[in-house]
């Protein structure tokens, strides 16, 4: 079956219809599945930052010899998981896959994974996953389950995974060392979880990194951030060709060179290493497949076209709209922004959560400004109350004209930045498909 | 509490002021923070996550008098989701045990099984004048009103405040209790507009006319609510 399906799997980007029908006809079939990897799974969740961890962990795995399967096109509900474990060819011997948030207790329990990962629980689609506390209590739960044979990784930075992690006592955490060159001057307006999991007081903060997370510490019960396992230092940021800062391990300081931008990405480098470190990985190969790693499809993906350098953002949620806000203002020229949104399925039906974006501390910065998607003038208003002036608010919906105005309003060697909801993303892409600029995304990675 | 955008009401207040040439300050009341009713013309609370209610329950009972007294004195209220049902008389959630509510409005909320989520759109009557509202609605209580209370509007599509009557909202005084959120007022100027008008109202003590304003970016995402809705008008 699995020699039928692989070559149907390569085309159309169908990434989740295999698995869906396989589990319909054998609803236990996902244990055995996961049970075919010689050396087991690594599942790694998260709100933002799953897709880029994944490709993170799966090249060093592959560079270091150890052959993985992945589900390297985001597809992360069950479906998509089984579908990416029936492409598993002879040769791999490791699952790598990263798993949506919800998802995730009822794949650890078929799947038993070797190692699980906890990336950051951010406000996200709060019609499809409820309230994140919600999210967090299923978590919590999961872990008293957890196999005892697993591994857990937890960033130490979020303040409920911390806690989520601490029920166990060989939990292995990473966070941020030193960042107070890039910590905040207080918590983003969109910040969830800065109230003490245990106790609900105010935490307070040595550094903020992103939203509510950072080094933190509760006052009042004294709980603090778990001591780090893997903890990095002296971040430098470049811009928008990547960053460079040192890991501190049980195994010693690693300098290391990553070529994606913003602290985010520093957070999934951290993740990564720290896995392939625990996995036994030497990490000179490790720093070498970390420089080397380039972004997932539309995760600040950059794709040429018309002499222009077209940077794609992916922004679904509050959190990691955020990020890419940090990101642009890495940026030193004029910006040419352009934010899409689409209210399907995958991207939420509720939009709201454009309100909750910083979108205003790049108001100076903007030289051209263009919406589209579906809920082109949801943006429009938010933009235009957030003080943008409205001449320049440039509302195009559909994806031809706006790459073609996008086009026209910029020079030669202009850097554009378009920051997608998840499926305003694709639909994007497809037409930059379309004009021959990138490669179709369920190609990424091949 | 601030969730679902809400920070894009009191925008939306604020600049609305703003362009018609009316200075405004907004003021944060947080948890153990004096309320004084005289100090404001408008009083804004939106929706949380069922933790951040239950905290705030307990701080908007002890300020229940002030807040009673303001809106006897016509001091405009919009108060969204959570807001709603913490304007009522009481809550009463799933395992049975009973929130007191602020009372300004008269209204009851019950958890129920399960959360009525989706678009929403409303036909409101308020000011003597035929208007839609659009939204999105997300909440698990469902809400229904007494004899004090008018609802803010007729659902047309969706909910409203509870599975039955096709009502949604409450308005009782310039007291307005909504479900819908999105956030609410951006799409929505008439409403918006309809709020200042009772806020500068309850400053001037006297009647208030505001101009209109280019409203192009709110009447398209308005009629694409709309007919997305699946209403045709």
């Amino acid at each position: 079956m699995v020699a039928f399906l692989s070559p149907l799997l390569r085309r159309g980007g169908g990434t989740s219809a295999p698995g869906m029908t396989l589990l319909k006809l054998h609803p236990t079939s996902f244990s055995k599945l996961s049970e075919s990897l010689d050396k087991g799974s690594v599942l790694i969740s998260a709100t933002n930052g799953k897709t880029t961890t994944t490709r993170f962990l799966s090249e060093i795995l592959n560079d270091a010899g150890v052959a993985c399967v992945s589900n390297t096109s985001g597809a992360n509900l069950k479906s998509g998981v089984a579908t990416a474990l029936l492409t598993k060819e002879r040769h791999h011997e490791m699952g790598v896959l990263e798993v949506d948030e919800a998802a995730l207790p009822e794949i650890v329990k078929e799947n038993r994974p070797r190692m699980l990962i906890l990336m950051n629980l951010f406000r996200d689609q709060l019609d499809r996953y409820g309230e994140l506390e919600s999210i967090a209590k299923r978590w919590r739960e999961m872990i008293l389950e957890l196999h005892p044979d697993t591994k857990l990784l937890v960033n130490a930075d979020d303040p409920i995974l911390a806690t989520i992690g601490l029920q166990r006592p060989d939990s292995i955490f990473f966070g941020l060392g030193d960042a107070s060159s890039y910590s905040r001057a207080g918590l983003q307006h969109a910040s969830d979880s800065s109230n003490c999991p245990e106790c609900s007081a105010p935490l307070s903060y040595k550094h903020v990194t992103l939203s509510h997370m950072g080094d933190w510490k509760c006052e009042n019960c004294k709980l603090t951030r778990p001591r780090l396992d893997f903890e990095t230092s002296q971040i430098q940021l470049n811009g928008l060709t990547g960053s460079e800062f040192t890991i501190c391990g049980k195994s010693g300081r690693h300098e290391i060179s990553a070529s994606m931008p913003g602290l985010h990405n520093v957070y999934n480098a951290l993740a990564a290493f720290s896995a392939a470190s625990e996995l036994g990985i030497d990490h000179e190969s490790i720093v070498s497949s970390v420089r080397q790693t380039v972004a997932a499809f539309g995760r600040t993906e950059k794709v040429s076209i018309n002499d222009r350098e077209v940077h794609i953002l992916l922004a679904k949620n509050p959190a990691g709209a955020n990020a890419n806000i940090d990101t642009l203002l890495l940026h030193s020229g004029p910006l040419h922004l352009c934010v899409l949104l689409n209210d399907r399925i995958a991207d939420g039906r509720d939009v709201s959560w454009i309100w909750d974006v910083d979108y205003e501390r790049v108001i100076e910065r903007v030289e051209t400004l263009h919406v589209g998607g579906e809920r082109s003038y949801d943006l429009a208003l938010r933009f235009l109350y957030g003080g943008f002036e409205k001449e320049k608010i440039e509302v195009v919906d559909s994806t031809p004209k706006l790459l073609d105005s996008l086009m026209s309003s910029t020079s030669k060697n202009s850097k554009i930045f378009v920051l997608p909801s998840y499926t305003a993303m694709l639909d994007f892409r497809d037409e930059l498909v379309r004009r021959d600029a990138t490669h179709a995304f369920w190609e990424d990675g091949k | 509490m601030n969730i679902y955008g809400d920070r894009g009401n009191i925008s939306v207040l604020t600049k609305r002021l703003q362009w018609r040439g009316y200075s405004s300050s907004v003021t944060n009341v947080g948890i153990g923070d004096k309320f004084s009713a005289n100090d404001f013309d408008l009083c804004y609370l939106g929706g949380g996550q069922d933790k951040d209610q239950n905290l705030i329950a307990f701080d908007l009972a002890e300020k229940a008098p002030a807040i009673r007294s303001a809106a006897d004195d016509g001091v405009a209220f919009l108060w969204v989701c959570g807001g709603i049902q913490l304007a009522g008389k009481r809550y009463v959630d799933a395992s049975g045990s009973e929130l007191r509510g602020v009372g300004i409005l008269d209204l009851e909320t019950i958890a129920g099984t399960e959360r009525l989520i989706g678009d929403i759109a409303i036909k409101s009557f308020l000011g003597g004048k035929e208007f839609t509202v659009v939204g999105y609605e997300n909440h698990i209580g469902q809400t229904y009103l007494g004899s004090d209370s008018h609802p803010l509007g007729k659902v047309l599509h969706g909910y409203g405040n509870n599975s039955f009557d096709q009502l949604e909202g409450a308005v009782q005084q310039r007291v307005i209790g909504t479900y819908l959120h999105g956030p609410l007022l951006p799409k929505n100027p008439d409403l918006a507009d309809l709020i200042l008008t009772w806020a500068l109202e309850h400053r001037v003590s006297g009647s208030v006319s505001l101009e209109m304003l280019e409203d192009d970016f709110a009447t398209q995402a308005h009629q694409r609510a709309v007919s997305r809705a699946g209403l045709k008008r």
